[in-house]
Parts: structure tokens; sequence; C-alpha cells
């Protein structure tokens, strides 16, 4: 092991720890909903993904296939079911967790326990006796470019002022004209397609399974956990510690106390600040400002 | 405490009526403490820090013993020796920052044992938070709070309630789901034995008149109900001090209700602080006024002497 | 009437406003049952008991969650951590130690541990002031993470003392539940096991009835309901949490060891995400204020659950998944509450109809 390796592991897990998160981020942080059935959202835009490509699709189209699919379960999902829970905080909990159930299930009636496998595209970058996948690699920058729209999204466009408003204030956005039903709903189709676009992302590079959700849940709640309740901060914090974190115990000790480090990181953040790494922020911001 | 309320009681009465006589040639804020032994250090009308409070310990401090006391009591909870010695809650140069944002500045405030007080102020005053501070809903950014001669700055809500703290909201916050009996309950059976406790959670309805409602879910209870309903509840801790936030939105004669009953009560000993709005409502109830603006203690006088000040007036009419 | 005064007296400790069930009929109704549960080995074998047994102490399970999510507002999925961390207890103690004194000992103390936990991850999060949602996505993350190590210790590296940890295959040949000392102790198989895990369930069932419906139910009420308000009536809501957690914690490790005894057997698919879920689904679906709810949906769906598999359907998890989704949607209070209200509701009319007011006693 060598700095350089360390260097690539962070961002490996970093890409990871964001893409994960993201889009149960923010469907929580611009709803306050928690779904548990995130992994298996990106379980669907995987098995989009897979499908397409093994159908002849060119793996690009693939993955835009993957998303597609996942943003219209959300919306259909949103419009039929979510809508019903929002005052209900631990029952739309629980029934996003049921939905986990039945598509994971659902999956593995309709194609089995394993379907064909997209192969990593792009080779490897060799340095010295280490190697690199290039397509992991570059997903560190895809990560960041998934942050740096959806700050654009939020806070350049208008859609993201009225997404803003409904979140601060549903009453007075309502006064105001903006419909907050359908923010409700767009901001559940993209934090969908995000997902989506998490499980077409990684379907190359995992093994596509109906149970695959699963492996990203524990980076994506510690991470919203952890990163509190603003998305784009808290995201991007919690990505960099959380893979900082990974990375370093990962490479010293095995991928399991990746975890528990990750874990433990998480009890501590949550004893220590009671609104995440995005509450530190602002405290922080607050007091220099208070000067 | 019984014993001890209804001395408090009768002493709350003297010392008010030395206030309101003194208030009439005062011009303000003095006044409220003239029959304190400490006052005269109070001078300041935006309630500078008494030398008392700097020099002294806290718990005498709190206890309000002043070194001229010649009555040599131990406890401060027990008020034997006349008018005016008996500070039952104080703050020493209490404050709140949210962020940059100040809402409680460096404010020395007292209680007596029994009295009660109103507390007004311009919107964003710094009155709510001031109660928050009171309760241990928010932590102080810096200053002390004393209760009964403890410094209770870092007591958890829970144990200052335990302490003889109450507390009422704005907005009637009765457990919705659960009956009017079931309410009254969870405060009864704080002070009661299980023998006793139904005995005692129906007498504590029948004083605020709900005994009829008693298997009534509290959310379908009235506005004015709710509200007897949650000072009953608070009232059944057995407070020495009720802070109270009246309940917004009420009628007339809703209101005249709920008026009622902190009079009675504050006639059974409980100290009350109520934050008011309407100024003529609060002539009705109190006689001792304390005014918050920008929070900070603005002024502090019997209600004549707020009511014919201009400067009070002008920070209500003029704006912030 | 001397016999009916007692009866009255005996049940008046577990009856009150939040629980369902509170008059003679019902006792009686309750009385019958049992009957009928401790016959049940002797009608249908010792096979059929011991089949049984599994729903029971799966019952016990859903106690667990049902006084922390139902009674208490805090909606955990972590029930499991504590199942399995007592069951690889008991199978730790017991199978190192090899004596009936030890297997004895080892339901207490594997008990024990299992509320420790739940303790030490309670004070973590109550007293660090962690909030509903977060409780429920740390419970279940520390969940996933056992699962994940429990997988890995595959490697000899992975013992403890004599006993491997087995990885994904876990640790068999756990001794059953062993009472006493050398000759003289009694081990429980078969109807014994099942009469053991039934008078267990009884015992959580009604200890849970007497705690609600005194004054520490109600703080649990309380704080579920508003806990910045139970506060403001002098309680301390934390303590009052982590105390209902504890509680949780140790009736999640009775039940963790009952499983552990009843298949010799215990692997890291008792931290998995599959299983994790089950509690939720049957306090969901049963009624979460509900302790009989929830002893009643566990029951049921576990039995279907098994005709199901035993058929090698793939579609229980489907269904299971559907039944909460409705559950949730149409009947968010429980069907069995729901069959409750239903059933006094034909009651009182009928009740109306005979002109009979002093007939039913509620």
């Amino acid at each position: 092991m060598n700095a350089l390796n360390l260097v690539f592991q962070f961002a490996d897990n970093f890409a990871f720890v964001v893409l994960a998160a993201v889009g149960l981020a923010v469907i929580f942080g611009m709803m306050g909903v928690i779904n548990l059935g995130h992994g298996e959202f990106i379980m669907i835009g995987a098995y989009g993904t897979t499908l397409s490509a093994n159908a002849g699709a060119p793996l690009p189209v693939a993955m835009a296939v993957g998303v597609l699919v996942t943003a219209v379960m959300g919306f259909v999902l949103e419009r039929t079911i979510i809508h019903r829970l929002y005052d209900r905080l631990f029952d739309s909990m629980v029934a996003t967790w049921a939905l986990g159930l039945i598509l994971t299930q659902g999956m593995r009636i309709l194609f089995g326990n394993s379907i064909p496998q997209v192969s990593t595209p792009l080779g490897n970058i060799a340095y010295g006796e280490f190697s690199y996948s290039t397509y992991r690699v570059l997903l560190l920058p895809v990560a960041l470019l998934v942050l740096g729209g959806l700050y654009v999204v939020f806070t350049r466009t208008e859609f993201g002022i009225r997404a803003r408003a409904t979140i601060q204030d549903p009453d007075t956005a309502r006064a105001l004209g903006v419909d907050t039903d359908r923010m409700y709903t767009a901001t559940f189709v993209i934090g969908s397609a995000l997902a989506g676009l998490t499980g077409a992302l990684y379907a190359p590079t995992l093994t596509v399974v109906p149970g695959m959700g699963s492996s990203f849940l524990v980076e994506a709640f510690v991470a919203v956990v952890v990163g509190g309740p603003s998305v784009l901060l808290g995201t991007t914090l919690s990505g960099g510690l959380l893979g900082t974190i990974d990375a370093v115990f990962t490479n010293l000790f095995g991928t399991f106390y990746g975890q528990i480090a990750m874990l433990l990181t998480a009890i501590v953040v949550i004893r220590v600040l009671s609104n995440g790494l995005t509450g530190l922020v602002e405290s922080v911001r607050n007091r220099v400002e208070g000067e | 405490m019984t014993a001890t309320d209804t001395n408090t009681d009768t002493e709350r009465t003297d010392a008010s009526t030395a206030k309101t006589t003194d208030a009439l040639s005062a011009e303000a804020t003095e006044v409220a403490d003239a029959t304190t032994p400490d006052a005269s250090a109070d001078a300041a009308p935006d309630g500078g820090t008494t030398d008392a409070s700097d020099a002294a310990d806290p718990e005498a401090v709190a206890a309000g013993t002043p070194p001229s006391d010649t009555s040599g009591r131990q406890s401060p909870a027990v008020a034997a020796t006349g008018p005016g010695t008996d500070t039952l809650l104080q703050t020493d140069g209490l404050t709140k920052r949210f962020g940059g944002f100040t809402a409680i500045d460096d404010v020395d405030f007292d209680v007596e044992a029994g009295e009660l007080r109103c507390l007004i102020g311009p919107n964003g005053a710094g009155k709510s938070t001031l109660l928050k501070l009171i309760t241990g809903r928010h932590d102080a950014t810096s200053g002390a709070i004393y209760y009964d001669g403890a410094d209770i700055t870092d007591r958890r809500p829970h144990e200052r309630v335990d302490l003889g703290i109450g507390m009422k909201f704005q907005v009637p916050s009765v457990f919705d789901e659960l009956t009017a009996y079931e309410n009254m309950r969870l405060s009864v059976q704080r002070t009661h034995a299980d023998a006793d406790l139904d005995e005692a959670i129906r007498d504590a309805l029948e004083r605020i008149d709900l005994a009829e409602r008693a298997t009534t879910p509290a959310g379908e209870l009235s506005h004015g109900q709710q509200g007897r309903l949650e000072i009953g509840m608070a009232a059944a801790l057995e407070p020495d001090l009720l802070l109270d936030e009246p309940v917004a939105g009420l009628s007339v004669e809703e209101r005249n209700e709920v008026a009622d009953l902190v009079t009675e009560l504050n006639g059974d000993g409980i100290a009350f602080i109520v934050i008011e709005h309407d100024i003529d409502f609060v002539a009705n109830i109190a006689d001792e006024v304390t005014v918050l603006h920008g929070g900070e203690v603005f002024r502090e006088g019997s209600i004549e002497a707020i009511r014919d000040d201009d400067e009070v007036r002008r920070i209500y009419l003029g704006g912030e | 009437m001397g016999l009916g005064d007692t009866f009255d007296r005996l049940r008046r400790p577990f009856e009150g406003p939040n629980t369902l069930g509170n008059s003679r009929a019902f006792w009686v109704g309750f009385l019958v049952v049992l009957a009928g549960l401790v016959g049940y080995p002797i009608g249908f074998g010792s096979y059929a008991a011991s089949s049984a047994a599994l729903y029971l102490l799966y019952a016990i399970l859903a106690l667990s969650l049902t006084v922390i999510w139902g009674y208490t507002g805090i909606l955990s999925f972590g029930q499991v951590v504590f199942f399995g961390v007592a069951g690889y207890s008991f199978a730790l103690i017991s199978m190192n130690l090899e004596s009936a004194l030890a297997t004895t000992l080892a339901l207490p103390v594997a008990v024990g541990l299992a509320t420790l936990a739940a303790l030490v991850l309670g004070y973590f999060m109550f007293y660090g002031e962690v909030r509903d949602v977060y409780v429920t996505i740390l419970t279940l993350v520390v969940a996933l993470v056992l699962n994940t190590f429990m997988a890995q210790t595959a490697g000899s590296e992975w013992t403890v003392g004599s006993v491997a940890l087995g990885g994904f295959n876990g640790i068999p040949a756990i001794p059953s539940l062993t009472f006493g000392v050398g000759e003289a102790a009694v081990t429980l198989d078969g109807s014994a096991f099942y009469w053991f895990t039934l008078a267990a369930l009884v015992a959580s069932y009604l200890g849970l009835r007497a705690l609600v419906n005194g004054r520490f139910g109600y703080t649990m009420v309380a704080t579920r309901e508003d806990e910045d308000r139970t506060e403001m009536l002098g309680y301390d809501v934390r303590r009052v949490k982590l105390l209902v957690f504890a509680l949780g914690g140790a009736l999640a490790g009775l039940s963790g060891v009952l499983y552990a005894t009843w298949g010799n057997y215990i692997s890291p698919s008792v931290f998995g995400i599959t299983f994790a879920s089950i509690p939720v689904v049957w306090v969901a679906v049963g009624g979460r204020r509900s302790l009989l709810g929830a002893i009643v949906a566990t029951v049921v769906i576990e039995w279907f659950r098994q005709q199901l598999s035993a058929t090698g359907s793939q579609y229980a998890l489907i269904i299971v998944g559907v039944v909460l989704l409705a559950a949730i949607l149409f009947v968010p209070e429980g069907v069995v509450p729901r069959l409750d209200a239903a059933l006094t509701d034909v009651r009182d009319r009928f009740a109306t109809n005979a002109d009979t007011p002093e007939g039913t006693p509620e």
C-alpha cells in the first residue's frame, strides 16, 4: 500500500458513498421521508441497465434506460402510495420497506437469482504494481458532477426555488401559488432517478442480483445520518468523511472494519452533533458571523 | 408546601400594595424592587447587574437572603419574614444567542414567591425565549438561572419541573389522543400513590370543571377546555412557579375563564410569570410588569407606571 | 358471586385503556384459548408442538417491538440485534462450558447480555438526543453491520473458546434448553419446550399488560404522544426511552435464546435485512398498539409463511409485503384492534336491543 493507492481507494469510496446516498438524501432532505426501499430502487436501476445492455443496447443507452425505468417507477409509487403517507413518518418508512420486499422478491421471481452480467468497460490503468479499473476511477468525477448538477438545479432554477420554498414552509408556498403536491412528486421522482443512476453506474462493476440493494444501505443510511438535513452539503461532507474512514480502515484491516468504523462514526457524530455535519458547519458559520 | 403557600400569599398581597403605592410616585423600573433589600443596586433601567449577584455566592443571592435579614432563616423556601424577601427565581446576566442573533441579552430578572408577574413587549422581544430558558427547553449561552436557592442553569427540563417550575404553552399542548382523565393522571401520578390516584384525578378535574368530560379525548375538548385542562395539569404538579403563555385565539369569555383560574391559583400561593400582549388585559390580572425589548429588560414596574410610560408606548407603537 | 368477585379482582391489574380486552368475557375467552394451547401437544403430538413453539417464541420478539414502537413511539429495526446477540451468547456459553449447570445459567446470562447491548445502544441514542428516524436507521445499520460481521467469521481464527462462529453457516449443535445440575438436569424438547415457551409468552403478555396499564405505561404512552410535553410534566423521557428499550432488548433476547435452542442452530441470517423486517410486519399488521394483536398476527403470518414455503412457493415474501402495505394504507391501527372495535360495535347494538345496560362491563 502506498499514498497513491490510498488516494484511489478514497476516491472510490467517496464516489460510492455519495452515489449510494444521494437519492436517499434528496428525498429525505427535501421531504423528510426515509425511503427504506432505496436499495431496491438502486437495484431496479441496475436491472434496467443490465437487461437492456444484454438486449443489445450500447451501455450509455442502457444506463439511460435504467434511470428512466426507476424514475417512472418512482413516479407511479409516489402517486399511488407514498403521497398518502407524508404526514405519517413511521408509516412511510414501513411502506417503503414493504415496497422493497416486494421489489426484491418480484425481481427474483421474474428473472431468477441472477442474470448475465455486463462486463466493466474501459479497461485498466496500470501504475507500478497496482492496477485500477478506469471505469471506477471515472465514478469520482461522475459523483462530483451529480452533486454539482443538484446544486445548480436546487439553487439556480425556478424549480429549485419552488422546491426549497415548499420544504421551508409548505403553507406559505401554497399561498404563493406553488403546487406543493407537484413539488413533492417531482422531488420523489428526482430521488428515484438518482437511485436509478447509482444502480446504472454500478451495474457493470457489481454482481446484479435481486438482493444487491442491501449492499448500498449501510453507506447510504450512515451518510444521511452523518450528513444531517442539508442534502448537498451533508452528502458531500459525509462522503468525504466516510470515504476517508472507510478507505483507511479497509486498507488497514479489511472491508468489515471499514463498515464498523463508519457505524461508529455515525454514532459518534450523532452523539456530538445533533444535526450532523451540516449542523456543525452552520454553527461555525454562525459563530464567525456573530463575532 | 401548602402552609408555606398560604404565608407567601399574604406576603404577596402586602408586597404588592406597597409597590403600587410607590409606583405612583416613581417613574419606572426601580419601583419593582423598591421593597426588596437589593433594590437599590438594581437601579439600571434595563436591569443592570446587581451588586449582590456580582459579589455574593449564588446560593445566597438566589435565595434573596439579604445581609440585613435578621430572621436568620435557614431554608430559602420558607417564607416567613415579611414582604419581599423571598426571591424564588433569579436570572443573572442571562444571554441566549441563536447563531448571530441575540434573543436574550444579559437579562437580570427576578420573581418572588407567590408573585404574579406579567411579561410584555413587542413581537420578537424575547418573551418566549426567556420562558424557554427558565424551563430548560433552551440552553443559556451565558449567564445563570437560580431557583429557590439553587443554580439550575444546567438542569434538565424535567428536573426543573421536579423543583417546582411548571409551564403552560401558547398552543394548548395536551395529549390529544388521551382522555381528559388520562391527561390529568399523567400529572397527578407524579404526586400521588396508586391508592388515592383515582380520587385525586377526579378532584383535579372537578376543580377545572371538567369532571363531566373525563372520558373525552382531549383533542375533542373545546379550546377553552383544553386551556383549562393544561393549566390544571400544570397546577396538579404542585409547582411554586408557573410560566404561562396564554392560549392564542380564545374568545373573551374563554380568556376570562383562564384569567380567573390564574388568579385563583395565584391566590393559592403559586407564583406566575405570564406573557401577555394586551396591556389592558394585563391590568386585570397583574400588578407587576416587566417589559422586554430587543432581548433586554426595558422597564420594570407597576402596571400604572408602565402604562403611562412614554418610552414603552413608543416601542409598542413605533415599531421595533 | 364470590368466585366472580375474586376473578374481577385478579384481572384488575391487567386492565386499562392501554390494552384491548377489559371485560370478564375477554378473560374467559383468554382462559379457554390458553387451555386449548396447553392441550395442543396432547392432541397433536410432540412434533406438531415443536413446530408451533417457533410461532410462540417469535411472538415474544413481536411483543418486544410492540412496547418499544407501539407504546413508546420508537421504531426499531434492531430487535433482531438483541435476538441474535442472545442466541449467539447462549450458544457460545453453553457449548464452551458443556455442563448442564452452564446451559442452565446460559439463559439468564444471554438475556442479560442482550439487555446490556440494548442499554449501551440505547444510551448512545437517547442520551445523544438522536431523533425518531435516526433511531430507526441506526438500529437497522447495527443489524446490517452485525450481519456482515458474522457472515465473514468462517475462518478458523474466528473461534470463541472452542466454538467456531462458522461465518455464513452459523453455529450448529447448540444444546437444547436445560435446567438443573449434572444428573438432575432436565432438558426441554418437543412438548416440554413448547410448554415452556408458552409459559414464557403468557408471562410476558400478562407482565406487559400490567406494565402498560400502570404508572410507567402511561408515561410510555405520553412519551410516544409528545416528548416535550411529557418532559414538562417532570418525566425524564430519555430515561423512559432507555428503560423501555432495555426491556425490549431483554424480551428479544429471551426470544433469541428460545430460537437458538429450538432449532439447536443460529446463523448470521438472524441479523439479515429480511429477518430484521419481519417483526415490523407482525406488529404493523396486528396492531402496533396492541399486545394481543402482535401475538395473533405473529402466529398467523408465520403459520402462513410456513405453509407457503413448505409448498416451495416463492410468493411468501411478496404476499407479506403486500399485506404489510395494505395494512399501512387501509388499517393503520392494525387488524386486531379493528376487529375488536367491530366486535364492540356489534355487541353494543345487541346490548341496546336486548335492553341490558349492565351486561357489558366496559
